[in-house]
């Protein structure tokens, strides 16, 4: 066990180290600088106020991570709602469908649902171990298994309708 | 796939990093990390005020008695698991001639009740002793006030503050200061270092932890230090026989959180007096 302090100054040196990784995350789910922001801020003021929750300090990155996540999913999700009721018609997705060349697969995996998002970009992107995942995403191993599986399947389903 | 998951990759790292992101990160975190020290002092404080009402009137000193008060008291962990550090009295004290504030600690978890006993009594005894020094001293000064003529209406009493700090605890170490100063004169201040081997429950020595050769290998780097520290034209020490010749095997030092060895030299030691008292972290 460690004192209070000193899991804050670990907490805190691993932000400093690590806040353009966590923003880079935050920003591949929210595709806007101000969101993400956002989320940077709101996921320091959570992990710094729930610090007691944090029983290993060996898990700080992971957990950090799942804060990142989380505080990103959620606001994808309050975001959504909001353009729901403002009745603002439908995303510009269909003009990015639009271009000639092949999707990217960076755009493809937006157009994954959230739990195949988030373990495509921390497995490729973030290169973490499948067990950390399991640890970010709070699901056993075996579920981030076959979520990547279904990932890369749906991405080359997505990839080859670009081709033809 | 590999490609494009390549490719993909290179993307995902050249996303921007707004200029901002520094100055939000830094501003985020002092906010947070003060509300929340706000909330530990907090807890603190009711705690001190609740020892300072139990206490209150009795003004007995030696509290060591009491164990179940000393359980109230003593609701702030200062350290994990193995051996703490807590606050085993907190009062003040009033009388005509000094104000104090006096906060004790004791150890506790250490795994031997005698050896936690032993150093407990220690620090109870000599702190108990300094502030009756420093009743006497304080009472001497007003009396001396008085008789050149001070007005007792503009007297105003000495604070006499009695404390501690936590520098490191592990599952090897607990190291501690225990110190007392008053408003009077600096000399009368008191430090004592605490390093204990939770252990094998004993007092450590500088060569208990550095080793036979200590004292070279401490001058050596001690002595590096200094010069690192004389490249700025800020700092000034002390030359030849009134600067720094070589350590002594009973002077203060404490153990850091990385486990390592903090030599203190005391203010006007080794250098002029605006440099303050001065450590050397030693590897």
């Amino acid at each position: 066990m460690l004192t209070y302090k000193k899991k804050q100054k670990i907490l805190i040196e691993y932000i400093q180290n690590y806040k353009e990784k966590l923003y880079r995350l935050a920003y591949s789910y929210v595709k806007d600088e101000q969101l993400a922001m956002d989320v940077i801020q709101e996921s320091i003021e959570k992990s710094l106020t729930s610090l007691e929750k944090l029983k290993n300090p060996d898990y700080i990155g992971t957990w950090m991570y799942r804060i990142v996540v989380n505080t990103s999913v959620n606001l994808i999700r309050k975001n959504k709602k909001i353009i729901y009721m403002d009745e603002v018609p439908e995303r510009s997705q269909k003009e990015e469908v639009g271009i000639d060349e092949k999707m990217d697969l960076y755009e493809a995996i937006d157009k994954l649902k959230e739990e195949y998002k988030t373990v495509i970009m921390l497995r490729y992107f973030e290169d973490l171990t499948l067990n950390d995942i399991a640890e970010i995403t709070g699901v056993p191993l075996s579920t981030v298994k076959t979520r990547i599986y279904t990932a890369i399947r749906q991405l080359k389903k997505l990839s080859k309708c670009e081709v033809s | 796939m590999k490609n494009q998951i390549e490719k993909g990759k290179q993307y995902y790292k050249s996303i921007q990093i707004p200029k901002e992101l520094d100055e939000m990160v830094n501003k985020t975190i002092n906010k947070s990390v003060e509300e929340q020290n706000k909330k530990h002092n907090l807890r603190k404080k009711i705690t001190t005020i609740a020892a300072t009402f139990a206490l209150c009137g009795s003004f007995i000193l030696s509290v060591n008695l009491n164990q179940s008060f000393a359980e109230g008291v003593s609701e702030i962990p200062v350290i994990g698991q193995l051996a703490k550090l807590v606050t085993f009295v907190d009062y003040e004290v009033e009388t005509e001639a000094l104000h104090g504030n006096v906060k004790i600690p004791s150890i506790e978890g250490v795994g031997s009740k005698e050896f936690e006993e032993k150093i407990n009594k220690q620090i109870n005894e000599k702190m108990n002793d300094y502030l009756e020094e420093a009743k006497i001293r304080e009472e001497e000064y007003k009396k001396a006030y008085l008789e050149t003529g001070g007005k007792i209406e503009e007297y105003n009493p000495i604070e006499v503050t009695i404390d501690y700090e936590l520098k490191s605890a592990s599952d090897k170490y607990l190291s501690f200061i225990v110190y007392g100063y008053d408003t009077l004169a600096s000399a009368y201040a008191e430090f004592n270092y605490y390093n204990l081997d939770v252990e094998n429950m004993q007092t450590l020595s500088l060569e208990d932890i550095l080793g036979g050769n200590y004292i070279e290998n401490c001058n050596k780097q001690v002595i590096e230090q200094i010069e690192e520290m004389k490249k700025n034209a800020e700092n000034s020490f002390f030359e030849d026989d009134m600067g720094f010749t070589s350590i002594r095997p009973d002077m203060n030092f404490y153990i850091n959180e990385s486990d390592k060895v903090v030599l203190v030299f005391d203010k006007y030691e080794i250098a002029p007096g605006y440099m303050g008292s001065l450590e050397f972290v030693i590897e």
